[in-house]
């Protein structure tokens, strides 16, 4: 048990974790995307450690020609995805980008990124702030 | 969650799937005419007797016509999605080649092996070459199917899914709406099992050993 619990504790001590004054961004990864895709999806934790709420309101990379807020959701039983204008991280809470979920939508690649490539990401703030992230590109 | 809401949630959960049990029964009694029994599996369920489908002509991923030839004798998983899908396939896909390899470590008997399918429902940009590249990624044991959208419609709907794709697109870049189930099919090409997401592959590895219990 006590075995088990050192190799949970290794697991998380190996995720990256990004720090940019309070706001924190956890394993953030991009899913290797299939030949031809002109879309791929971004997916993190963002945490805010703020006595105040923050809103991600665009987020930039040179490698990418736009990249959009989207959440998947069921709607009448097919999914669908709509984009998002901005992201609000609450004071002292969390925000989950997953799959099947909010996520960024990096469109139009200037080349193709398989799995071990790391992608620079700014995510830009409603205050200006821009927090920079290398993200890498994993396997699903 | 309250434990106000948590009491109502309580009560208004065994309500639903009560209701949504009787809408179900009640469409595949129309459907067939028979009397189906419903098996609940983990996230789906087992059709039983399962339903027939008329696969209509569609287009393999090397231009050769897909016939319902090609579901006779193996097991098929199927989902149908669109290339472009940037969250809801890939993550399926993933999934299904999962699936293929844990059943692969399995070694089951070669008549319990499925073939997997991916049915584009967006012909218009998912050409068989386009399609041959796309499955590829996920795994060799993927075949690439698409079609008409006449044809394609007719056999959604009597999988009970349904999709959406915008009839005259602004750009190149639409999106199209699709059901997130996957379906297996007997080896008669008949509706068997209906898995309903969020998918997992142990789970559905798991539904597909109970169909040999």
């Amino acid at each position: 048990m006590k075995f088990r619990r050192s190799i949970v504790c290794l697991f998380l001590l190996s995720i990256p974790c990004l720090v940019f004054g309070e706001v924190i961004v956890k394993s953030p990864w991009i899913a290797a995307p299939p030949p031809g895709s002109r879309a791929l999806a971004a997916y993190m934790q963002i945490h805010n450690e703020n006595e105040h709420d923050h809103i991600l309101t665009s987020v930039r990379s040179i490698q990418f020609e736009d990249i959009q807020i989207h959440r998947s959701e069921m709607k009448d039983g097919m999914m669908t995805m709509e984009q998002m204008p901005s992201i609000e991280i609450p004071a002292r809470g969390m925000v989950e980008l997953s799959s099947r979920g909010l996520h960024m939508m990096l469109m139009k690649p200037v080349r193709y990124f398989k799995a071990g490539d790391t992608i620079e990401l700014d995510l830009i703030f409603e205050d200006g702030a821009v927090q920079k992230i290398s993200v890498p590109v994993k396997k699903r | 969650m309250t434990d106000q809401n948590k009491k109502i949630g309580l009560l208004i959960y065994p309500v639903a799937m009560i209701l949504f049990g009787a809408l179900g029964y009640g469409a595949f009694m129309l459907q067939s005419g028979g009397e189906p029994t419903l098996a609940e599996l983990e996230q789906g369920v087992v059709l039983d007797p399962p339903r027939s489908i008329k696969w209509n002509k569609l287009v393999a991923q090397d231009h050769s016509t897909f016939t319902p030839r090609e579901l006779q004798g193996k097991w098929s998983y199927l989902y149908m999605g669109y290339r472009s899908c940037p969250d809801a396939c890939p993550v399926a896909m993933a999934v299904l080649g999962r699936v293929s390899q844990k059943l692969i470590e399995l070694e089951l008997p070669a008549e319990q092996q499925p073939q997997f399918l991916f049915m584009s429902v967006d012909p218009g940009r998912d050409t068989p070459e386009l399609l041959a590249e796309y499955v590829a990624f996920f795994g060799d044991q993927f075949i690439g199917i698409t079609g008409e959208h006449e044809q394609l419609r007719a056999i959604s709907l009597q999988l009970g899914a349904i999709y959406y794709v915008p009839e005259d697109p602004e750009t190149d870049d639409y999106e199209v709406g699709h059901s997130d189930s996957i379906f297996l099919m007997n080896p008669e090409g008949q509706l068997r099992v209906i898995s309903r997401p969020p998918h997992d592959p142990d789970m559905i590895v798991r539904n597909h050993l109970k169909l040999f219990d």
